[in-house]
């Protein structure tokens, strides 16, 4: 639309101009539909009132003919003859109009009982999205479901996740996606589970920002040696505190698989609310279509709730509205775990045997274990 | 005798500081017992057409039974009265002095033309009785832009019973955006040698960016959306209240620091809360910059005695400031003593 040719010096000239730029009619807004003067506020609110008022209106309409009118202005023989004219008059009325006012009745009732009806609806919607509301307000992530102590994660991940330059040159193959979706220099990265904060690291030395988000405190203390951004939170409740459209990444290494399903929903969404336009999310989790990950590794952690497979991953963030989302797979196994390729080999007999026990060990080895331990 | 305020509602349901002053000026209104209606017209800012929108549905309110008009916050003011009264929060900003900071018109200066030639009819003295506005930025601004007087009339507090007790800590409530210019605090806690806490309350857009600014120093905390209860208690036990933001058209965080005894950082060009400081004496008016800021917070750290002094001048130099003095202001200007009863 264009304002340009509104030249009128008159704030009365000015003001058409602009009703028939939008295309209002000189009546269609004068004044504001379903505003009284009567009524202190002008609100959506009063539209059920609105219509149990028409309604009852209909319902007094309806009952027009019913009864003969009182006749008070008359007296004496004129109000007899009157009244005996009226009686005539009605009886007459009433047989022809019998079907129309058995019809109005009947509309009158129906939309009676559905305003009821609507109004009955609302207060219980309300009162489901109270509660709503109130559940997703006190639900955080809860990563630590088991409740470990601090120091035994920290010195579990130490242990199980890898040393500290072999995860920062893991998680290396995704600084591009980081690179490209950051617009300017005060764009800050998002990372929650930090942990021993091997990314935020990464990021850092490639000269842009990031805040970590965990709640070991062990690991937030190493984070903090390092002269890291940290805190100590919830994810969720960290994403919650965020407004809409105000970050540019998200990421989160090795995370999702220790979230129940539900709450990985709501983590999502959260995602998608925080985000800027164009910004991106980042998730690395246990690749379950490799069965020694999906089947046996993945419960080394005893954090981990439930391997994702990547196409559930891929549906979920794409039903809560993602674009362009792909699956990268990442770190494969060393080679001296693979299968050895039988081809051009001299010692043909033995590769094969050597193939035929590493499968045999992975699909009909040992079918239970124990553990056993000494005082010392 | 029947008054009416209109308002301007976000379309959004948005409650911010707008929302307490209407109805702080609709209850001061009330006390003295004149019939006061609140008219909320809902405005939608988000297109240039529907900003439009909203000002032809002020434009057309029929306000016939009304007897007397109070118009608030851009585009209320379109409403048509003959006894029409005017206290001014403030047009679009995004027209006028912020235009080159919002994104979504930039560049449009024909819709900006537009704007400022409406407004400077529809707040002409032919149409509006009497103009007042909320400080004196305000008012700079309209004459800048739309070379219309008007009278400065300072409205209360929102919320009252705000107390003092210790000066221990930095109090910093603020929405937490870059337009607010909490960094600067942040920053200057780089420069603050004394082991003094800066609490931050409020949330917002940039809260990512300011936490990430904070990083390790674990001086500094935030404390997320407070209630009123807790925010009177954080102002309570304060050593000071940093307010940087640039150009303010009012701030009641002045206001309420003040009332709680409170000395105020301010900044030369945060606009009114530097020319209330200067005033009163209540605190300092320094560059915009952190180490200066920094200076100031040490100074009175290491002296709570200036830190209590400059509270109490600050106190005492906002005491006339009250509702009260709004609402007979608003009365007398709209025809006096009639609207009694």
């Amino acid at each position: 639309m264009n304002y340009n040719e509104i030249e009128d010096s008159n704030l009365d000239g000015i003001m058409e101009n602009i009703r028939q730029h939008l295309n209002y009619g000189p009546q269609a807004t004068n004044p504001i539909k379903g505003y009284s003067a009567d009524k202190n506020h002008y609100s959506p609110k009063s539209i059920l009132d609105q219509v149990d008022a028409d309604t009852n209106h209909l319902y007094i309409g309806s009952l027009i003919g019913e009864y003969l009118p009182p006749m008070h202005k008359q007296s004496g023989i004129k109000r007899i003859f009157a009244i005996f004219v009226g009686r005539i008059f009605l009886r007459v009325a009433q047989i022809i109009t019998k079907d129309i006012r058995e019809f109005n009745a009947s509309v009158v009732n129906l939309l009676n009982s559905q305003n009821e009806d609507i109004r009955g609806l609302k207060s219980k919607l309300k009162k489901f999205e109270d509660q709503m509301n109130g559940y997703s307000e006190n639900n955080n992530a809860n990563f630590n479901q088991l409740y470990l102590q601090d120091d035994f994660y920290s010195a579990f991940e130490e242990v199980f996740r890898g040393t500290r330059e072999d995860i920062k040159s893991r998680v290396g193959i995704y600084l591009p996606i980081i690179k490209d979706s950051l617009e300017s220099n005060d764009d800050i990265v998002v990372d929650l589970g930090c942990g021993r904060g091997e990314w935020l690291e990464l990021i850092k030395d490639s000269g842009y920002k990031i805040m970590g988000v965990d709640l070991n405190d062990v690991q937030l203390k190493k984070c903090n040696d390092l002269g890291l951004s940290v805190v100590n939170c919830d994810a969720l409740q960290y994403l919650r505190m965020l407004e809409s459209n105000s970050v540019s990444a998200i990421t989160g290494f090795q995370i999702l698989e220790h979230l129940a399903f539900d709450k990985l929903i709501i983590l999502m969404e959260e995602c998608y609310r925080v985000l800027k336009i164009n910004g991106v999310i980042i998730f690395e989790t246990p690749n379950s279509k490799n069965i020694i990950t999906g089947a046996s590794n993945f419960y080394i952690d005893p954090t981990h709730t439930r391997p994702l497979h990547p196409e559930t991953l891929k549906f979920l963030a794409e039903f809560k509205g993602f674009n362009n989302v792909k699956i990268i797979f990442a770190n494969e196994s060393h080679t001296a775990k693979k299968f050895v390729s039988p081809s051009n080999q001299l010692e043909n007999q033995e590769v094969w045997d050597r193939n035929i026990s590493q499968l045999n060990g992975i699909l009909y080895g040992a079918q239970d274990y124990a553990i056993v331990g000494y005082k010392r | 005798m029947k008054l009416a305020i209109i308002t301007h509602m976000s379309k959004s349901g948005e409650i911010g500081g707008a929302e307490k002053f209407y109805d702080k000026l609709l209850e001061s209104l009330k006390v003295k017992e004149i019939n006061t209606s609140r008219i909320d017209v809902i405005c939608d800012e988000s297109s240039f057409d529907n900003i439009m929108n909203s000002y032809l549905k002020c434009y057309d309110l029929d306000l016939s039974s009304y007897d007397g008009v109070i118009s608030t916050k851009a585009p209320t003011y379109l409403a048509k009265h003959h006894n029409h009264v005017c206290y001014l929060m403030h047009t679009i900003r995004m027209f006028y002095d912020m235009f080159d900071e919002a994104k979504d018109v930039k560049g449009n200066l024909n819709q900006r033309a537009l704007i400022q030639k409406i407004d400077t009819l529809a707040l002409n003295q032919h149409r509006i009785k009497k103009l007042y506005t909320i400080g004196h930025t305000v008012s700079e601004r309209l004459k800048k832009w739309n070379n219309i007087d008007s009278e400065v009339l300072y409205p209360g507090i929102t919320d009252s019973n705000f107390y003092s007790g210790n000066y221990e800590y930095i109090f910093l409530p603020s929405r937490l955006h870059k337009w607010k210019r909490v960094d600067l605090v942040i920053e200057s806690m780089k420069y603050v040698t004394s082991p003094v806490q800066l609490k931050i309350a409020g949330k917002g857009e940039d809260m990512n960016y300011f936490r990430y600014l904070a990083g390790q120093d674990n001086r500094i905390e935030f404390l997320g959306y407070v209630d009123d209860e807790k925010l009177k208690e954080l102002y309570s036990n304060a050593l000071v209240v940093p307010f940087t933001s640039k150009n303010e058209d009012y701030g009641y965080v002045l206001q309420e620091a003040f009332k709680s005894y409170k000395p105020v950082i301010t900044c030369k060009d945060s606009g009114e809360p530097a020319r209330f400081v200067t005033i009163s004496n209540g605190g300092f008016v320094v560059h915009p910059n952190p180490r200066d800021i920094a200076t100031c917070i040490d100074k009175l750290y290491n002296d709570k005695h200036l830190a209590e002094k400059m509270g109490s001048s600050g106190h005492k130099s906002i005491e006339s400031i009250s509702w009260e003095n709004v609402s007979s202001n608003l009365i007398k200007s709209l025809g006096g003593n009639n609207y009694e009863k």
